[in-house]
């Protein structure tokens, strides 16, 4: 009696329901973390006061000359080296005396230094970050809750993947169809084609999603083991190491390129991505380089120590198993490892992926429509989906591009620029489903792709004309990734245009009222 | 060496498509005869082995693999949209006085 | 939900044949029973393969936090692949409760 029909029924059933109750927020992290994928490369092209990095070498030098003279005397200096997608160098220091700084907060003891080592202003931006962080910490709601809810999302899209498999009968038959033209059939096959194809990457990307954050969302593993608090289960994953108390004895740190230069070959060519030094002027310090995350799959902070004399101090132990295989999957997941070609690639899987979405958002209206007593008159409900789907669909990217805007567009001395940079995304996004609320859909659909084609390809001509040449001094100077954000916002812009005319002249096929096909009146709407 | 695993992924998986009917008739007007389907399967599986080579040979063994499933995807697509694209989409009707 | 009785339209894809006047009651018990009822029986089982599998704690405790989406997801789908709501509300209460049990008859062996 509550049955819901054969295996393929019940899971098709299972994949609409879902797949529409979060699809809204998947499209969100599926559209942000495929930006994410270049955030170093966007970081770069969001400050174009710097040009190229140094190498690491004379980048950790220069540092070392600029904290020796800034701040000789300091807890602790941090120096972030710039690799081949970041673009400079970033130095930090803890002066004696003062607490941690928490996350977040504004920390006035730090400086960026270009090719030469000089201290170099550059504008306030949270650069590619913001995006990487939206896809799993949202925004305005505390950290913990947003990651609950999207642990919760992506759960529901690991289901809605099976699900989909298990309920597609034709999936070999169909794997290279692709109707145009036929309406709800094309919608289909389209979000199937981007679906099958990419099917490896969307279940790694969702399953390892999960993976990354599963301590919060599936903790009972670590509380059936250690009964005594999380923090024991943590201190043995993560062992930290002491702090370092100061000896009294004075001392000039060694020069740290060369502790750099045996960090890289204690690693077997491994690279370095940021050095520490704790109590620089102090016999007793110590200076911890931390590896790459990029340099492999399996990339975790896997950190060297060595003393006042640039002498190794005993190494970690090599990881386990289980922790490699979690490192593994959260590389994976990252996609730090992956070269240019290989990371083009993992961006063109992650658009097929927010594709995915976007189709079966609009399938699904597509659909429904079809099941409406009076095509021309939805209710209630059916509006407001078919709004909100224009609000995030085209929506999300006004809001990304705006935020692009922002940061050309706003002054440089704006107090908490980076911040307001933020708001210019909200905002932008909040006059879209506005919009999408107050168009009828056609037209929202039409005005927004357009809006965000015309955001689009505004920004590499303004890079053009105002940034002394744009992408074409990028490529000639070798700077590929700004090029690589200009051409490929090109190429976005394009395709946005693209669509917004398909849109634009798209005529529906004649569609019969349900009182027509029914046999009799009565049993029509029932 | 990317780009020859790329490259190998997409032609293997156009022999692929043209062994089956649907995709042969569309391109040749008829169904393949029995030992060309053979033939373009074969070549369809060694040219997508070939491409996991070179993804290996261009990015090591375990990223080779990782790669390759990208490889696949983009030859795959790269598919779909010319079997899709080389005739145009029949024009949806008219509407007609009534909608 | 009502049954659509009529042949379908070319193009549309086929009716479902949900049972009349179930539809949205069902779907929500459904739904409910693959996401609340899903995750507990993935609880259930990551603690009883945190002590059950061998090796350090740690890690086992990391295998085991993994292998539980996988059990999640596939709680969720026979949740909805049962025969019945109540098909699927009892395999859902014997495969967590086989969990809560072996984990519960290992806990000696926890520090």
């Amino acid at each position: 009696m509550s049955n819901l029909g054969g295996i393929r029924q019940s899971q098709s059933v299972l994949h609409t329901w879902s797949g529409l109750v979060v699809g809204w927020v998947l499209f969100l992290i599926f559209i942000a973390g495929t930006a994410a994928y270049w955030k170093e490369e966007l970081t770069r092209w969001m400050q174009p006061e710097i040009g190229l990095p140094a190498s690491s070498a004379t980048a950790v030098s220069q540092a070392q000359q600029f904290l020796a003279r800034t701040a000789p005397d300091a807890q602790r200096w941090s120096i972030e080296l710039p690799d081949s997608r970041s673009s400079a160098t970033a130095v930090s220091w803890q002066p004696q005396g003062e607490k941690e700084r928490r996350r977040g907060q504004r920390n006035p003891n730090q400086a960026t230094l270009d090719a030469d080592g000089k201290p170099v202003q550059v504008r306030e931006t949270r650069g590619g970050n913001f995006f990487y962080r939206l896809h799993f910490d949202l925004h305005y709601v505390p950290v913990l809750w947003a990651r609950w809810f999207i642990s919760a999302c992506s759960m529901l899209m690991l289901i809605a993947l099976i699900s989909g498999v298990i309920t597609h009968k034709k999936i070999f038959t169909d794997f290279f169809t692709f109707r145009r033209g036929k309406g709800q059939r094309s919608w289909l096959d389209g979000h199937n084609a981007l679906a099958v194809l990419s099917l490896p990457f969307h279940l790694m990307i969702t399953y390892t999603g999960l993976i990354t954050l599963m301590t919060l969302y599936m903790p009972w593993a670590v509380d059936a083991n250690y009964p005594g608090g999380r923090d024991a289960f943590f201190a043995e994953l993560f062992p930290r190491a002491e702090k370092v108390e100061a000896s009294g004895t004075a001392a000039t740190p060694p020069a740290l390129a060369e502790v750099l230069r045996r960090a890289e070959v204690q690693w077997g060519g491994g690279h370095a991505a940021s050095l520490q030094v704790e109590q620089p002027g102090d016999a007793a310090m110590r200076i911890s380089v931390r590896r790459q995350q990029g340099d492999q799959i399996a990339g975790a902070a896997d950190t060297l120590a060595f003393d006042a004399r640039g002498n190794l101090l005993d190494a970690a132990p090599p990881r386990s198993a289980a922790v490699i295989t979690r490192d593994g999957m959260i590389g994976l997941h990252a996609a730090r490892f992956a070269p240019t070609t290989m990371r083009w690639l993992f961006f063109l899987s992650g658009v097929a992926g927010t594709l995915m979405v976007a189709t079966g958002l609009v399938l699904w209206t597509v659909k429904r429509r079809t099941q409406l007593p009076d095509p021309a008159r939805p209710h209630l409900g059916f509006r407001i989906v078919e709004r909100l789907n224009i609000g995030f669909v085209t929506g999300l990217p006004v809001a990304m591009l705006a935020f692009l805007w922002g940061n050309r567009l706003l002054p440089l001395d704006v107090a908490n620029r980076s911040d307001a940079e933020v708001k210019v995304f909200f905002y932008a996004w909040a006059a879209c489903v506005v919009h999408a609320m107050l168009r009828a859909p056609r037209r929202g659909w039409v005005e927004q792709l357009a809006l965000a084609g015309v955001l689009a390809l505004g920004l590499p001509l303004y890079n053009l004309v105002v940034w002394h040449g744009g992408a074409l001094s990028a490529l000639a100077t070798g700077d590929g990734a700004k090029a690589g954000i200009d051409i490929g916002l090109l190429l976005i812009g394009a395709g946005l245009l693209w669509a917004a005319r398909k849109v634009h002249r798209f005529v529906p096929a004649q569609r019969k009222p349900r009182a027509a096909r029914a046999t009799t009146p009565a049993e029509a709407g029932a | 060496m990317s780009m020859l695993a790329l490259l190998l992924a997409a032609a293997a998986f156009a022999c692929l498509a043209m062994a089956m009917e649907r995709h042969h008739r569309d391109v040749a007007g008829h169904a393949p005869p029995a030992p060309r389907r053979r033939l373009l399967q074969g070549l369809g599986v060694l040219g997508l082995l070939a491409s996991l080579l070179a993804s290996i040979a261009a990015w090591g063994i375990a990223q080779g693999f990782v790669g390759w499933c990208g490889v696949l995807a983009a030859g795959a697509g790269a598919m779909v949209l010319w079997l899709s694209f080389r005739r145009p989409a029949k024009p949806a009707p008219r509407p007609s006085s009534r909608s | 939900m009502a049954a659509p009785s009529s042949p379908p339209a070319a193009g549309t894809a086929p009716a479902k044949r949900v049972p009349r006047g179930n539809g949205h009651g069902l779907l929500w018990a459904r739904g409910l029973l693959g996401l609340l009822g899903g995750y507990a029986v993935a609880a259930c089982w990551a603690a009883a393969l945190a002590r059950l599998l061998p090796g350090a704690k740690a890690d086992a405790t990391l295998v085991a936090t993994m292998a539980a989406f996988v059990v999640y997801a596939l709680a969720a789908i026979w949740a909805y692949a049962a025969r019945s709501t109540l098909r699927a509300t009892l395999g859902l209460l014997v495969a967590g409760g086989l969990g809560a049990l072996l984990a519960w008859l290992l806990r000696g062996g926890v520090a």
